[in-house]
């Protein structure tokens, strides 16, 4: 493997959880970077998995407050120890529209067709939404929901070596990693079954020793 | 050439079961890493059953990777053995392109669609894995052993 292309893993950095970060990890640090996510912005990150995890840990590390939105209730109470300030079950209209035009930045990471235009009226003024999952068919915009505010909807995907080592980093130094659930490599084809219906907290690593067995 | 274990699907319908992939020699700026972990991505499952329309098969999935380093090339300065090190989505990119200077790699110039290919992958145990390819030094888009 060219050394160029290869990251170094901190001290501090468990090796295991350290794993997804090369693509999970990357994925939502390299947009909340961009976007300048910090102290004193409000930053939504939608959907709790791989990707939505470290969403929510990311913004919370780097300062913003942070309001994650699920569909599924039993999410609230791991999305608030993940890091996030608040969580908002988005088939609560009220609860939705008590977010209207507030949002500096909102991070999708929802794969499944979802109604977008429900977040894009959560942002303020200059607000974005960055889409980093990746929905089958497309998505319907509606255009006001854009103009008026001067909103922009955007999309983003992993990042550059540097900024991968970086990100490394930063997860060392904030001490952060991904939930992981580790797993043999024969039980791979099982995984991807679970994977598919959501049931994994939040990533399945599979310990590569297990390929000797 | 060496050989690796690894699991592979072999069709688009297939689990994934063991398999021996090839692997090229190791040049003077490469690292030999042996795999420790391996995250499971859903571009994993996607890209295993061909639902992205770009498989080739046989296909090693996998691009969260955590190894330790093992050997390392005559010409290598960040790495030395023993060291932990970890591999991502991209194995190589042309260098040369506004881009990659600017530290984009993943952002491919001018080409119209697939500008991010995920590709037949690794989940080898050992080092050198076939990952996916991006816009590989001169030559375009494909998977390549690196």
């Amino acid at each position: 493997m060219d050394e160029a292309f290869t990251l170094r893993i901190p001290d501090g950095l468990d090796p295991a959880a350290a794993a997804p970060l090369l693509c999970a990890g990357i994925t939502t640090y390299s947009p909340l970077h961009h976007w300048k996510v910090g102290p004193g912005k409000k930053v939504g990150i939608v959907g709790l998995g791989g990707l939505g995890h470290m969403g929510v840990k990311f913004a919370h590390a780097m300062g913003a407050r942070t309001v994650l939105f699920t569909t599924s209730p039993s999410k609230v109470e791991d999305g608030l120890k993940l890091g996030a300030d608040e969580v908002v079950v988005s088939t609560d209209a009220g609860a939705m529209q008590k977010h209207a035009s507030s949002f500096d930045f909102i991070l999708d990471a929802v794969s499944a067709d979802h109604d977008i235009n429900a977040y894009l009226t959560l942002l303020k003024l200059d607000g974005n939404l960055t889409l980093v999952g990746a929905p089958e068919n497309p998505l319907p915009v509606a255009a006001f929901n854009l103009l008026l505010p001067r909103r922009s909807f955007s999309g983003s995907a992993i990042g550059g070596i540097a900024e991968t080592q970086e990100m490394l980093d930063f997860c060392a130094a904030k001490g952060i990693a991904s939930e992981i659930e580790m797993i043999d490599i024969q039980q791979v084809n099982e995984a991807y079954d679970r994977l598919l219906k959501g049931d994994v907290k939040y990533r399945f690593v599979i310990d590569m020793a297990s390929l000797k067995n | 050439m060496s050989s690796s274990k690894s699991y592979a699907a072999q069709s688009a319908t297939a689990a994934l079961a063991p398999f021996s992939i090839e692997r090229r020699e190791a040049g003077p700026r490469d690292v030999h890493i042996e795999i420790l972990y391996c995250g499971v991505c859903h571009s994993d499952l996607h890209q295993v059953r061909n639902e992205w329309h770009n498989t080739t098969y046989p296909c090693v999935p996998g691009h969260e990777i955590v190894g330790r380093v093992t050997k390392t090339g005559a010409e290598v300065t960040k790495f030395k053995t023993g060291d932990l090190a970890a591999v991502g989505c991209m194995v190589d990119s042309c260098r040369e392109c506004e881009n990659c200077k600017a530290g984009l790699e993943q952002v491919l110039p001018a080409i119209p669609d697939l500008h991010l290919q995920w590709p037949g992958q690794a989940l080898g145990r050992h080092h050198l894995r076939r990952l996916l390819g991006f816009h590989r030094r001169g030559r375009g888009l494909h998977a390549e052993d690196s």
